[in-house]
């Protein structure tokens, strides 16, 4: 046990000394933080009112000291690969890097609105927020874990994966992927009004679900597949949808 | 046969796909039709320029990238079958450390701050519930353009409470599944819409979102939402969808379930 | 091994040599990246685009089935293609950029050779759908069965598209010079 926390101390250490080589900006009077990125992007909380990209194999490289580094989409003003921006209350980043570059990784206070858009082949890992978050990818996965939402999320063809430590009462939480699964923990107490669909695939859960009498009378409405049911006596509005994949519903 | 047809076989007379008679038939029309005969030279000078056009190179960095990229996927490709025993404990030891450190994080994280998001909306709705409904339909179309998607669903999803909405809401909905960012929100607006089909503004509405709409996930959802309207004048819009190619298959799928029942 | 057809590399590469892969880049990426220039007019795009196409038939190599390879290979091709411009679809500013780019370049166009440019005006006053199909068949030579195979149509309607794709060309351009 004992070496265990060494070795954790140790870890953290180490963490710190790389840490160095980082980029950190203040996040003095921010609320939102808008991120776009071609390649895969790794969103984790820290406890600093600050914003951290790590530094690690986004650095120029050696023989190109003195130059600069020249992006299409835009200006590299961090000397990371990164384009920062404030404008207003929110915060721009944006990889300048090509979609098959490194994954970005980011640290952020964890009360900070999150937006990610279109990172496109990329996956996006969240983790750690208790802030509302907003993503959209194209063939990239989500996954999001520790989170509490509210969580507006579409992907085109990725899977959207996501564990709530707590779910937000505040304001709705939608999913949907047009052809991947979307697998979805709640905490066993969650209240909520949840809606289910899928068109093609199917829904599995361990929740207690009331499955809907079928309506009489011969309306056709194709291969929909719709539940609605409320979770320890309704809440908040909570949309899971897929087109094609299916759907996984799991207490914690 | 008349000029129409000869224009027809310009193309095919031109890459030589012609057999015999139909050639020999061309070229007597040619020389005693003029308009043809310049139809025929257009086409010529069309097509060389084509040839012509220059096959552009992409850049070095091109191949370079595509030769990391090889490696990469070579990489992962390896990885299970060449890891020895000595190197797999090693990384044992490194995993297990990352998730005592990420344990570590999380409970840190967890402790240290207090969530201080409250119902403070809620509230505010519940005491303008009290209020005259003109001032509710205020609060909804401002909350609509709120810039967060989930708020925005949150005014959808109010919106779709009123029993007679007036206009000002309804076009705020309509707007909502035509133009928002967020396909979540335009799927909450043509869902909360439903409710008023019975309203020609906002059966016209759903009818020319179908027509405008790229998002299989939304057509599929505007499919279904017409025809349990049995909305006949949406049928050119599905049969539209059916022919063009580029339409995902289990959205024509949904079409050619639905279309049956409103024909 | 340079002498296998394409269809003998892509089986041996979906059966785990990626190196063949190699030579399959050789052969195409340059056809490739000239069809999305001819689609988009964006260097950088058609890059992008390109690298993602072969990215992705190694990821999804194991779903090769053996057809005609260049065939699997466009339609790769195409599907990125239109995802791409689907997701910028409500980005108007994107739009702004690419008349900006046009515009730019019709004003360079005007010295290093007019009428090629007018033809390329031509082009991009074609919807997608003719503006693939006059690409594809006319400056990319591919052949009306394959076109089919691609899009997922038969040779005969191709045929007809293309035919009357290139008489819309046509009158466009005649229009411009």
């Amino acid at each position: 046990m004992k070496n265990i926390a060494i070795a954790i101390v140790l870890f953290i250490t180490i963490g710190h000394i790389q840490a160095q080589g980082d980029y950190t900006q203040s996040l003095q009077g921010i609320k939102n933080v808008t991120i776009g990125s071609e390649s895969g992007v790794k969103i984790k909380a820290h406890d600093k009112n600050e914003l951290l990209i790590i530094g690690n194999g986004r650095k120029m490289p050696e023989k190109a000291k003195g130059l600069k580094a020249v992006y299409a989409g835009g200006s590299d003003n961090t000397g990371f690969g990164v384009y920062v921006q404030k404008e207003g209350g929110t915060l721009i980043v944006r990889n300048l890097k090509n979609m098959h570059s490194k994954t970005l990784e980011i640290f952020l206070p964890k009360s900070i609105n999150i937006k990610v858009e279109r990172s496109n082949l990329g996956s996006l890992v969240v983790n750690g927020f208790s802030s509302e978050i907003e993503a959209t990818t194209n063939v990239g996965s989500m996954t999001f874990r520790d989170v509490t939402g509210p969580i507006v999320a579409k992907t085109a063809t990725g899977e959207i994966n996501i564990v709530f430590n707590k779910v937000s009462q505040n304001s709705p939480i939608s999913l949907i992927s047009a052809t991947g699964a979307i697998d979805v923990s709640l905490p066993n107490n969650t209240s909520a009004n949840l809606e289910m669909k899928t068109t093609m695939g199917e829904i599995f859960t361990d929740f207690d679900i009331k499955f809907p009498v079928p309506e009489s009378g011969l309306k056709v409405v194709g291969g929909k597949r719709t539940i609605k049911t409320e979770l320890n006596n309704g809440g908040v509005e909570i949309s899971l949808r897929s087109s094609t994949g299916n759907i996984y519903l799991r207490k914690q | 046969m008349n000029c129409k047809q000869i224009e027809e076989l310009l193309i095919d007379h031109l890459d030589g796909n012609l057999d015999q008679k139909e050639h020999q038939v061309i070229t007597a029309h040619l020389t005693t039709c003029n308009s043809c005969k310049e139809s025929l030279q257009e086409l010529q000078l069309v097509f060389d320029e084509i040839d012509n056009d220059p096959e552009e190179l992409p850049d070095a960095s091109m191949k370079v990238n595509f030769e990391e990229m090889l490696e990469k996927e070579k990489g992962k490709l390896n990885t299970p079958t060449v890891v020895t025993l000595d190197q797999s404990s090693k990384n044992y030891w490194r995993t297990a450390l990352q998730i005592a450190a990420t344990i570590a994080l999380v409970f840190s994280a967890y402790f240290y701050g207090k969530q201080q998001n409250n119902d403070s909306f809620s509230q505010e709705m519940a005491v303008l519930e009290k209020e005259k409904v003109q001032l509710k339909q205020e609060v909804t179309i401002s909350l609509i353009e709120n810039e967060s998607a989930s708020m925005r669903l949150k005014a959808v999803n109010y919106a779709e409470e009123f029993e007679k909405p007036g206009n000002e809401i309804l076009r705020a909905l309509i707007n909502k599944m035509f133009y928002d960012d967020h396909i979540s929100v335009r799927l909450a607006a043509a869902e909360a819409l439903i409710k008023f089909s019975d309203l020609e503004m906002v059966r016209k509405a759903l009818i020319d979102a179908l027509e405008m709409e790229q998002d299989p996930g939304m057509q599929i959802e505007l499919i279904q939402i017409l025809v349990s309207m049995q909305e006949k004048r949406a049928i050119p819009s599905m049969e539209k969808l059916l022919q063009n190619e580029e339409t995902p298959s289990y959205v024509k799928d949904q079409v050619t379930i639905g279309l049956p029942s409103l024909i | 091994m340079k002498n296998l057809t394409d269809e003998e590399l892509m089986v041996l590469v979906s059966n785990g040599n990626l190196d063949m892969m190699s030579i399959l880049f050789e052969r195409y990426h340059i056809r490739i990246f000239n069809f999305l220039l001819k689609m988009t007019r964006d260097r950088d795009i058609s890059q992008d685009i390109t690298q993602e196409v072969f990215y992705k038939a190694i990821k999804y190599r194991t779903s090769y089935k053996k057809g005609k390879f260049s065939s699997w290979i466009y339609t790769i091709a195409r599907n990125i293609f239109s995802d791409h411009y689907q997701s910028q679809k409500n980005k108007e500013q994107r739009l702004d950029e690419i008349e900006y780019k046009i515009e730019r370049e019709e004003t360079d166009g005007i010295e290093k050779g007019e009428i090629k440019e007018q033809l390329n005006k031509a082009l991009g006053r074609l919807n997608q759908n003719d503006r693939e199909l006059v690409i594809m068949s006319r400056y990319q030579g591919i052949k009306y069965q394959e076109i089919a195979e691609i899009t997922g149509s038969t040779a005969g309607a191709v045929k007809t598209k293309v035919h009357r794709a290139i008489h819309k060309l046509k009158d466009h351009y005649l229009q411009n010079v």
